[in-house]
């Protein structure tokens, strides 16, 4: 009678056991089949795909696959008249590439790079010195300290690579972001996962630690790195002898690219959305890093596109709401002071 | 792999469907494949040390067995002690060691001495690893027992790498007996309905409270005791008593699913908490906190070095030293020593002062087994371990020392800024779930729980389960936290 009783149970666990299989095999793909991903969510910003909360379920449009084009390897960066190097403003898939629309725009040959360690690059595909050319460098003001100070550098790794051998696909690494991945994307789960986050939000005010501020109206979510306690938020205090240190490390790239490359720096320091938008919260702790830098950058000759001035003056959202990079009006702001600039250097050039 | 990842969710499924669908002279393998596998998760290649330990003392065992005299065995559980406490020394406590002793000789050079040597801390860039301290217990008392002839040395050599490596309680305990848990993986166990389902909902309640209690806590707690310089009075109070109940949610919580885990499979781990914060002594409470481990050092160090069957002084010395070797058992740092030594001066003090308090407590006619006196035993039992959690929980002598000097200025502005959760809701959850562990524990110290939750009618039982389950999927925390007795 007792075995009877239980043989449901039973043969729950061993359902359990083979569902649970499935998923330990799944995950340890490099993505998950596409037969299993729901519809849809993946033309939503990222702010969804870190809450998975229906108030941040919004389509962004536009959504181009231009990876493949970005990311052509018979390019050779020799032969391309502008560089593009920097963080994923420039190759945001969800909008045309920053990259692309240079390159179309100009009616010129941009080769872009998903990276912000320009010379280690630069030596690693064999750059050759040739004729000067313009490298404009985007870099999120989160990522400054990370970049140009010594005491707060951490190597930022852009585009990892998975490891493919037998062995660590058996001892994934990241299984847990894996297994989330999975929860959260699944045909099984997806549902479930987005209704409790959702209920949670509704009732308690849960919102995950990576966006613990927002704006209902308008919407807009600000990512953890910017409203932290660390060296990438906008709250930290730095000292006039950082913003010195930074500026210097900038000045010995743009030296060193002309020298080794006769390459000319263009940077491009990208606000953060929290930057830009913080009176939606009525926060008004504001570390003024980027004021600070443009005014070291300008005092050492260092050519800057300075957005945060340029996005603060228009009264339109360049930001998307529910994803911490600009929208297509950001993207045409930058695009016209990028233009003008190499416009600028191009007279200098000429009569130099 | 914690059990509060979701790869253990994955993970353990599998196990059981493969450990009750296979025949069951295969079941030991398979278990000891996925214990290795439990442990390699976190980092491949220490598995090598608990291969050591395993191999060491199946040696060891397997020759004390061979030697009728008790001095012929001496070398190898020597052999045994020097290479698991080596390991231990090496990988847990070296840089520690190395550490005081050159900040011993720099004071002295500096002061005294002025040789200007022995400057340099030598320490070895060493991850510690996960567990060490309990699976070393754990196959150590194996030996001990074997020398003194308390327990037979096993034969079979995968069996006893299950027993030093069974993933249940690899990493964080209960640290078993071998007489106890050894027999068990040579018995085959059916399909049991009443004890997978005792397992699971043990391992729900484990679950509960770790995920919705323990970890929900730790956000005051990790402010408060992470920024000494930033809070002072109310805040350091609240974070004291929040940890108290941190630390049992989350220990008590890893015992609950590991017992839970291993008896649905069949095997039964020993009670590893009983009610602690119920205590009415500090002597109740060590027989009611982490039993596995206070045992352990009762049978192998306190009684070992005379116990209580001595003079009245060395008797309270062999207290401060069990203490003091258990405090530096949770970790290298000055802070457990301290929690050690406070611990073992409350039971000296507690045995010194025993005829004053019976007096005490007749002149104001107070009967000693009345609910008010156990309460107040209770009460002060309570607060004295919460003191001494504060030295367990501060990232070091010095952030004590602010910590306490910072707790005595109270103010009562300070009450309106009391909720530190980033999500406010929080704090009324938190009291609320503290509460409702006390009322469970409270009901539990007086009556078995699980045999009312038997009796109630299968449907509603199994709506009790999966309401908790629902609770925990609603209210748990699973930005991942460590469980923290990994560390030690």
């Amino acid at each position: 009678m007792e075995k009877k009783k239980g043989i449901w149970l039973k043969y729950f666990i061993y359902v359990s056991g083979i569902l649970s299989f499935v998923v330990f095999v799944s995950v340890r793909f490099n993505h998950l089949p596409q037969a299993i991903v729901v519809d849809g969510i993946e033309d939503h910003g990222e702010l969804y795909h870190i809450t998975y909360i229906d108030l941040f379920a919004q389509k962004i449009e536009d959504k181009i696959h231009f990876r493949e084009r970005l990311y052509d390897p018979r390019r050779d960066i020799n032969e391309a008249e502008i560089l593009t190097f920097g963080d994923s403003f420039f190759e945001f898939p969800l909008e045309k590439p920053f990259s692309l629309r240079l390159a179309d725009t100009l009616n010129r040959t941009v080769y872009h790079a998903n990276s912000y360690y320009v010379m280690e690059y630069l030596d690693t595909v064999n750059y050759v010195k040739g004729p000067p050319k313009i490298l404009i460098l985007d870099v999120v003001e989160r990522y400054f300290p990370y970049l140009f100070t010594e005491k707060h550098r951490l190597f930022l790794n852009q585009n990892p690579r998975p490891a493919n051998d037998f062995y660590s696909k058996i001892f994934l690494e990241d299984a847990e972001r894996k297994y989330t991945v999975f929860l959260q994307k699944s045909i099984f789960t997806h549902y479930l996962y987005s209704r409790v986050n959702t209920l949670k939000f509704n009732l308690l005010g849960y919102l995950p630690s990576q966006v613990p501020k927002y704006s209902r109206d308008p919407l807009m979510g600000f990512y953890h790195e910017t409203v932290n306690d660390g060296v990438t938020s906008a709250y930290y205090e730095w000292e006039d002898d950082d913003i010195r240190e930074m500026c210097d490390e900038i000045l010995a790239l743009k030296n060193a690219l002309k020298k080794e490359y006769n390459l000319e720096l263009l940077l491009m320091p990208m606000p953060n959305a929290y930057t830009i938008y913080r009176n939606l919260i009525n926060d008004s702790g504001y570390n003024n890093l980027l004021p600070r830098l443009y005014k070291g950058l300008g005092e050492r000759n260092i050519r800057y596109i300075p957005l945060m001035d340029a996005f603060l003056a228009v009264d339109e959202m360049v930001y998307h709401g529910t994803d911490t990079h600009w929208n297509k009006k950001g993207q045409d702001i930058a695009l016209k002071m990028v233009m003008e600039a190499l416009d600028s250097f191009e007279k200098v050039t000429a009569n130099n | 792999m914690l059990f509060n990842s979701l790869e253990f969710l994955v993970f353990f499924p599998m196990v059981i469907a493969l450990y009750f669908a296979i025949p069951a002279r295969y079941r030991w393998f398979m278990l000891l494949l996925a214990s290795y596998y439990f442990y390699m998760s976190w980092r491949v290649e220490y598995i090598i040390l608990i291969v050591i330990s395993t191999v060491v003392d199946f040696y060891c065992g397997k020759k004390m067995a061979q030697l009728p005299e008790k001095s012929a065995r001496k070398k190898y559980l020597y052999l045994s002690l020097v290479s698991n406490l080596g390991l231990l020394f090496l990988f847990k406590y070296f840089n520690f060691f190395s550490r005081s002793a050159s900040r011993v000789f720099g004071y002295l050079n500096d002061s005294f001495l002025h040789w200007n040597v022995l400057h340099d801390t030598y320490t070895l860039k060493l991850l510690l690893p996960v567990g060490i301290s309990f699976y070393t217990f754990q196959t150590l008392s194996y030996t001990i027992d074997v020398y003194n002839g308390k327990t037979n040395a096993e034969s079979h050599l995968g069996k006893f790498a299950l027993f030093v490596s069974f993933f249940p309680q690899l990493v964080a305990g209960p640290i078993e007996r071998s007489s106890h848990l050894l027999p068990q993986f040579h018995k085959d166990y059916d399909f049991d309905y009443n004890r997978v389902k005792e397992g699971l909902l043990l391992m729900v309640w484990g679950f509960f409270k770790k995920l919705v209690i323990a970890d929900r806590l730790a956000e005051y707690v990790n402010e408060v005791y992470n920024n000494v310089d930033r809070y002072d009075g109310f805040h350091n109070i609240v974070a004291t008593y929040f940890f108290a109940f941190q630390i049992y949610c989350d220990f008590s919580g890893y015992s609950d699913i590991a017992i839970g885990s291993a008896l649905i499979m069949g095997f039964s781990l020993m009670q590893n908490f009983r009610r602690p914060y119920f205590a009415t002594n500090i002597r109740e409470f060590w027989s009611r906190w982490h039993i596995s481990l206070s045992t352990w050092f009762r049978d192998y160090l306190y009684i070992p070095l005379g116990g209580n069957r001595v003079i009245k002084w060395r008797w309270y010395y062999n207290l401060f030293v069990t203490f003091v070797v258990s405090g530096l058992w949770h970790g290298a740092n000055w802070t457990f020593i301290v929690w050690g030594f406070l611990h073992g001066s409350y039971l000296v003090l507690g045995y010194m002062t025993k005829n004053v308090r019976s007096k005490l407590l007749k002149s104001v006619k107070l009967d000693p087994n009345s609910h008010l006196t156990r309460l107040l035993d209770v009460l002060v039992t309570f607060h004295l371990v919460l003191l001494a959690w504060i030295f367990f929980r501060a990232n070091g002598i010095s952030d004590t020392y602010v910590f306490l000097k910072n707790t005595l200025s109270l103010d009562v502005a300070d009450l309106d800024r009391i909720n530190l959760f980033r999500i406010r809701s929080d704090w009324t959850i938190s009291i609320v779930a503290i509460m409702l562990l006390i009322i469970i524990d409270f009901i539990t110290e007086r009556a078995k729980i699980r045999y009312y939750f038997n009796k109630m009618p299968g449907l509603l039982r199994w709506v009790v389960l999966v309401f908790t389950i629902g609770l925990i999927v609603f209210l748990g925390k699973f930005e991942e936290q460590d469980f923290l007795y990994f560390r030690f």
